[in-house]
């Protein structure tokens, strides 16, 4: 499977229903039947690509909200979409 | 003219000990067939462990009960129509006493005399008393005994309430359902910011006992009292939310499955009570715990809905035929999936027979709607069916004798959509479908309750005249008592309790042990026409045995609160009976 770039442009797979619970997200697989945990932070990304947004996009959104350095920002960005990526919690598109 | 005397004889003995004959009448049946169809070497390792022999003396109480065992068993003995012999005796004495915990010891003696062939005899013995096979036992000698060795081991699922039945204490109630208001009192927070531990303990055991805590707890957060919970109760509560979002998530995963096949085989689908409040009514899906999921599906599509779900994996809990279904049941037995913790129901109609006289399941599908639960297209009543459905659900499948959460789910859907309630077409519908009176007395709890908004022309045109004043105040005591206490009370029983004469009494009971045969089908699913359904006539008396014994009669030792319990069902029922 391909890593995302800063480029690319991502949005959440439909295949998961979600609720919360403390203020995390808890998500059920349809597909699997297992459920997943999204803290404060994933959770805000996880609303933030509802609809189909690049990494770079979203990072400077993240960096407006959350006053972090922006080079952290993206890092830690692409490492955690990468792994949702590869749980097929997320759909690059082209 | 024996018959009558035996009645007139049955008529002067206790419940207790009625149901003790009763008792006594099932096992020695069992015990016959046993013993004709199954080889004693089969049977005997069953009664004990062989040359054991149990205490020589029991406690004053265990004797008691031993006595009385004992005393149904021989008198019983004498006046079955089949053969009980001492053995069947014996067994079946035994076995009622391992029901209830108590060790005994069988033996199996001969006696040879000169001038007879070798005779064989069986009697029990608990403690020092002989119950069953005294006369003579001493000319024989003891060739087998059979004793249980081990104490019994505690029961691993205790289910029911083995304490008193008790009454939560009124102003417990009375502030529990304060809370449960949808519109925050400020008096409410103040007077829970009193409490000390051991009444916010009881608090939280009422709101839990009436299936409502994961709604108290929001409601807590909302009257902004969480500070003031002890730390013990409130993780009880936020492991009750946490794990009711989870479960609920499960739940709306096999809707989204089933919904997928169903609409693939187009059999349209309504999802009804909990599956679709807790997300079209509640703000979160954790404030309400969904025990089931609860279908509806039209009623020539039954039988492709049941292969959709085989398809899927899910099974029956148990076969059945679906005519003889019909005329008792509104939905198929269970279905049950490996793996997954909660049923699916699958109902062609809302109403059981005779609640749905006046209602064909074609009128329900007339006035669905879709709608989209945690992103699966479904169908759903529109409110003011929905609020009929909770009420006949309180008032004519429960008698009231369930718990808070259907009120709550009411006065929730008034609170929060009362101009999108069709009140106009609840009334009709209530009056077409003969519901008034159960109608009404749920509308006037939710008024008590909170003060619900319900329009004042739906009362004027629901309420039934005359309209009993104590009713109201009989269904409250009958919610708040609870719903584990009133488990062990079925419908059949406190109409047992409740029939005046004796006559009534006979005739009942007798519908109670021959049911229809299309009553057994509908119940344990065999052909009500083939030669097999006989058989479950002996399953029947087991499980009646199995169900009211232990848990009735033990309440029926005079236990006050049951017995007031048991009138209020009385009453209730029997005026939700009447129509308009």
């Amino acid at each position: 499977m391909v890593s995302l770039t800063p480029d690319s442009r991502v949005v959440r797979s439909e295949e998961y229903i979600t609720s919360t619970v403390d203020n995390e997200l808890v998500m059920m697989s349809l597909e699997k039947g297992t459920y997943y945990g999204l803290d404060a932070i994933g959770s805000q990304i996880w609303e933030n690509i509802a609809a189909p947004t690049t990494i770079d996009a979203l990072c400077q959104k993240l960096v407006d909200e959350f006053d972090v350095d922006p080079a952290q920002c993206q890092a830690d960005v692409l490492a955690f979409l990468n792994e949702l990526h590869r749980e097929g919690m997320v759909r690059a598109l082209n | 003219m024996r018959l009558t005397n035996a009645l007139r004889k049955l008529g002067r003995l206790s419940w207790a000990e009625r149901f003790l004959l009763l008792e006594a009448t099932f096992w020695l049946a069992v015990t016959r067939l046993a013993l004709l169809t199954v080889p004693f070497r089969r049977i005997a390792p069953r009664l004990g462990t062989l040359q054991h022999e149990s205490a020589a003396t029991v406690p004053a109480k265990t004797r008691d009960s031993a006595d009385r065992i004992g005393w149904a068993v021989r008198t019983i003995a004498r006046r079955t129509p089949w053969e009980s012999a001492c053995l069947a005796q014996a067994i079946s004495a035994k076995t009622m006493l391992r029901r209830r915990r108590i060790h005994s010891t069988l033996y199996l003696g001969v006696a040879k005399n000169k001038t007879q062939p070798m005779q064989a005899h069986a009697w029990l013995r608990c403690g020092d008393a002989i119950l069953t096979g005294a006369a003579g036992h001493e000319q024989f000698t003891v060739l087998s005994s059979f004793a249980e060795q081990r104490p019994f081991a505690e029961p691993t699922a205790v289910t029911e309430p083995t304490a008193v039945p008790q009454t939560m204490p009124t102003p417990t109630t009375d502030l529990l359902l304060a809370v449960l208001n949808p519109v925050p009192q400020p008096a409410t927070a103040d007077a829970l910011r009193q409490l000390d531990t051991a009444a916010w303990e009881t608090l939280v055991r009422a709101a839990n006992q009436q299936r409502v805590l994961t709604l108290f707890y929001a409601r807590l957060q909302e009257l902004d009292v969480v500070t003031a919970v002890p730390p013990h109760l409130l993780s009880q509560m936020q492991q009750k939310h946490q794990q009711t979002t989870l479960q609920n998530l499960a739940i709306y995963r096999e809707l989204r499955l089933i919904a997928e096949k169903m609409q693939a085989a187009e059999v349209p689908l309504i999802v009804l009570k909990g599956t679709y409040l807790a997300t079209a009514v509640y703000p979160h899906i954790g404030q309400r715990a969904v025990g089931d999921l609860d279908l509806l599906v039209p009623e020539a599509k039954v039988g492709q809905a049941v292969e959709v779900m085989h398809a899927l994996g899910w099974q029956e809990s148990q076969p059945f035929t679906l005519d003889a279904l019909r005329q008792h049941r509104h939905h198929l037995p269970t279905m049950v999936k490996q793996g997954v913790n909660f049923p699916v129901e699958i109902h062609w109609n809302i109403a059981k027979p005779p609640t749905s006289s006046y209602l064909t399941p074609d009128q329900l599908w007339q006035e669905v709607r879709p709608t989209s639960l945690a992103g699966t297209a479904a169908l759903a009543f529109p409110h003011h069916l929905q609020l009929l459905h909770l009420a006949l659900h309180a008032a004519y499948h429960h008698q009231f004798a369930f718990d808070l959460r259907s009120l709550c789910d009411m006065t929730l859907i008034i609170h929060q959509q009362a101009e999108a309630v069709d009140w106009a077409q609840f009334v009709q519908q209530a009056e077409a479908w003969q519901w008034q009176r159960g109608v009404y007395l749920t509308l006037q709890l939710l008024q008590q309750f909170w003060g619900t908004a319900v329009p004042p022309f739906v009362l004027a045109r629901l309420e039934p005249s005359p309209m009993p004043t104590d009713l109201a105040r009989l269904a409250k005591e009958q919610i708040l008592w609870g719903r584990a206490n009133n488990f062990g009370i079925t419908v059949n029983f406190s109409q047992l309790k409740g029939s005046k004469s004796l006559p009534d009494k006979v005739r009942f009971i007798f519908s109670f042990i021959f049911p229809k045969r299309s009553f057994l089908s509908s119940r344990y699913g065999a052909d009500p026409n083939s030669a097999k359904i006989w058989l479950y006539y002996l399953v029947n008396w087991r499980d009646l045995v199995k169900r009211n014994t232990r848990r009735t009669w033990r309440l029926l030792r005079g236990q006050h609160t049951v017995n007031e319990a048991v009138d209020r069902r009385n009453q209730l029922s029997e005026w939700l009976a009447e129509t308009k």
